[in-house]
């Protein structure tokens, strides 16, 4: 098979994992070294597909060979897509050729799992070594890991890798086990475990970080990273969110990605019909990053005590939702209320609240200081008071309120 | 106005150039409404007299290391007010507002501080959007054509080299080139697109993966565009794709959707399950 075609075949069977990004791995550049490569910290999309992702690694898969049957996979064992399967050389040759071109950031390699989980992890660690060592590559470089192989190629993998990630697959265990019967959930926790361990224990503390001093051996400096699959099983956007919640306290995830399952070619018959849709994923990104930047428990996210049913509202964003449940806490004062209570202002990024509060020390704010922000005004007015603005009886009626503030419906397609 | 005082800056995107001058002018007490600032040398031809020729009157401005960074970045934009705007600001510091570079919601702060986001923006996409093309018969020597909104190539270079330190390469644009020879970075005078290769060998091959890492499924042209804006799709190798991958989406979502569930065609033996697991 030419090399085209295999590229073909697992490009394809590797475009159902979110992740591409290629940020967080520190500086590193090859002046003098002899190779190519850089990370400085802050990924680069390189193009964006016409769902609006962006490409910034090449994102493949080794083989789509694969012994397991996971329902939701268009690998697993009982599907019938073509199959492939890269020779190391190759996978090294793209990630090269692809980069001095300045198509990518680097290779974010994965695997359908051939004969047992150490043998791929041994090919996906082979590749990996073969571009840091033969080839001074010092561009970006995400493995997908094997819950089941040995500490030894973990070790390995950490080396050469920045990014490292296991996927969770389903926000349940009851879910995992109905959809993908030969993937213990226990298992894929221990070894999200096993890679906090060494993540952490990689971390230069203070006094190593000085110059001179002894590093602790490199291990996946840009963390792990999981995701996991929206809509395929019974889950609500409830049990989703403890689960996030959970992972980012208990392995210091990087991100848990959410992939809203998506028609795939030949699909098993255990998946619903309809795919969820992907304003649903849009709104689990919007819960997820009030958990992580703006202090929301997942507890005031989905309110059981307000009458949500365990789902994110579509149609408005849950900043905004909890504001209007939670309408007697404000209008708030942008000229004197705490940062925390900024944060919590529908219409206001965290870093437009940074601004607030550096501005408000040099002279008092008004509406047109918050134009100046760029703020989505409409959004933002009815919840705060400045100098010359108040919003007076707005907050008395969040129905109404919630009504004006709603966009109209879009067009369908856009969302599926 | 009458009796302007004149800047020159030359480079006009250059932080020492501008500095230089900004610092005569503020030494002789020129206040920002008396100082014109150009760009280049036409206007020695007019009367007025150079801040460099005025006479001393005070020393010693220090203004924050934040406000030198971000001169740098306002500096790279092709607005012709740029100069004028910095040295306001510096004025401004100078007399007395040392925090004036919080106040995002200030009238001139504000302006200059949205020229520095395009600045940002446009330099993200710089070193997104290069695409290198190698050169015919050579080892290892890469050229890119590129058309910046900003004056920004002298900034990015360094970018590139630090990246693409172990080989040879030229990026090539309409007001300035800048060369890496695997030890040195040279800057020049601008180019033609023709003076670049119009095409890669790999480029096929990354087109296979582009049209295949997309799904279909999730079609969203609106937000790919926001991200890629359509100026930008000359230099691509894969946007001559976008039109058919598009077009194409539904009918191969609706053939997904409407197929119906197969039985597997091809039987792998089940394995015994690995040890330990």
């Amino acid at each position: 098979m030419q090399l085209k075609d295999k590229l073909a075949i697992l490009a394809d069977a590797a475009k159902y994992d979110a992740s591409c990004a290629s940020s967080g791995a520190g500086k590193r550049h090859s002046l003098g070294k002899g190779g190519i490569g850089s990370t400085e910290g802050m990924g680069i999309c390189h193009s964006y597909t016409p769902d609006g992702r962006c490409v910034s690694l090449l994102k493949i898969l080794l083989t789509n060979f694969c012994i397991y049957d996971c329902a939701y996979c268009v690998n697993r064992v009982s599907s019938n897509v073509p199959r492939a399967r890269f020779a190391t050389a190759e996978v090294v040759r793209l990630t090269l050729e692809f980069y001095k071109r300045n198509y990518i950031e680097g290779l974010f390699l994965s695997s359908g799992i051939i004969r047992n989980g150490d043998y791929t992890m041994e090919q996906l660690v082979e590749v990996a070594r073969s571009l840091r060592e033969d080839h001074r590559f010092a561009g970006y470089i995400h493995l997908k890991t094997i819950p089941e192989a040995s500490p030894e190629l973990l070790a390995a993998a950490g080396r050469y890798a920045d990014r490292l990630s296991i996927n969770v697959e389903l926000p349940t265990d009851a879910g995992l086990k109905q959809l993908a019967p030969q993937k213990h959930a226990q298992g894929i926790r221990d070894a999200m475990g096993e890679l906090h361990t060494r993540i952490l224990a990689a971390k230069p503390t203070k006094q190593e970080a000085q110059p001179k001093r002894r590093r602790p051996p490199k291990f996946a400096p840009a963390g792990q990273s999981t995701q996991m699959i929206v809509g395929a099983d019974a889950a609500d956007d409830r049990a989703i969110l403890v689960s996030s919640d959970a992972l980012y306290r208990q392995f210091r995830m990087r991100r848990v990605y959410y992939s809203a399952f998506s028609p795939i070619p030949d699909a098993s018959t255990q998946l619903p019909l309809r795919a969820p849709p992907l304003l649903r994923e849009h709104r689990l990104y919007q819960a997820d990053w009030l958990l992580r930047f703006y202090g929301f428990d997942v507890k005031e996210i989905v309110d059981d005590t307000a009458g949500q049913d365990g789902m994110l509202d579509l149609d408005i964003d849950p900043k905004l939702a909890w504001a209007l449940r939670h309408h007697e806490r404000f209008p708030v004062d942008l000229n004197t209320a705490p940062r925390e209570m900024l944060l919590r202002v529908p219409g206001l990024g965290a870093r437009n609240v940074q601004r607030i509060v550096d501005s408000r020390r040099q002279g008092r704010l008004r509406v047109a200081d918050l134009a100046r922000l760029r703020a989505p005004l409409q959004k933002v007015l009815p919840f705060v008071v400045l100098l010359d603005h108040h919003p007076r009886q707005r907050l008395d009626d969040p129905v109404r309120l919630r009504r004006e503030l709603a966009p109209a419906p879009r067009q369908a397609d856009l969302f599926g | 106005m009458h009796a302007m005082f004149r800047a020159t800056v030359m480079p006009a995107w250059d932080l020492d150039a501008w500095r230089a001058q900004a610092r005569h002018a503020w030494e002789a007490e020129l206040p920002p409404d008396l100082v014109e600032w150009q760009a280049d040398a036409q206007g020695e031809l007019l009367a007025s007299a150079a801040v460099t020729e005025q006479p001393v009157r005070r020393h010693g401005l220090s203004v924050p290391a934040d406000f030198i960074a971000f001169a740098a970045s306002v500096l790279c934009h092709r607005d012709p007010g740029r100069h004028a705007l910095l040295y306001r600001l510096l004025w401004r510091i100078g007399n007395g507002e040392r925090a004036l570079l919080d106040r995002a919601t200030d009238a001139d702060v504000h302006r200059a501080m949205r020229w520095s986001q395009a600045v940002r923006r446009d330099t993200h996409k710089m070193k997104a959007f290069v695409r290198f093309r190698q050169v015919e018969g050579e080892d290892d020597a890469y050229i890119a054509w590129f058309e910046p909104d900003h004056c920004i190539v002298d900034r990015v270079a360094p970018f590139f080299m630090r990246r693409f330190a172990g080989m040879r390469w030229a990026i090539l644009t309409p007001y300035r080139s800048v060369q890496w020879d695997g030890t040195h970075l040279w800057a020049g005078e601008g180019a033609q697109r023709a003076d670049a290769p119009a095409d890669d060998a790999e480029d096929a091959l990354w087109r296979t993966y582009y049209a295949n890492i997309f799904n279909p499924a999730r079609l969203n042209t609106r937000m790919m565009r926001q991200e890629m804006p359509q100026k930008y799709w000359k230099h691509l190798p894969e946007a001559h794709l976008l039109p058919d991958l598009i077009r194409e989406a539904g009918r191969r979502v609706r053939e997904m959707d409407e197929r119906e569930a197969q039985a597997p065609r091809r039987r792998i033996p089940v394995r015994p399950r690995p040890q330990g697991d």
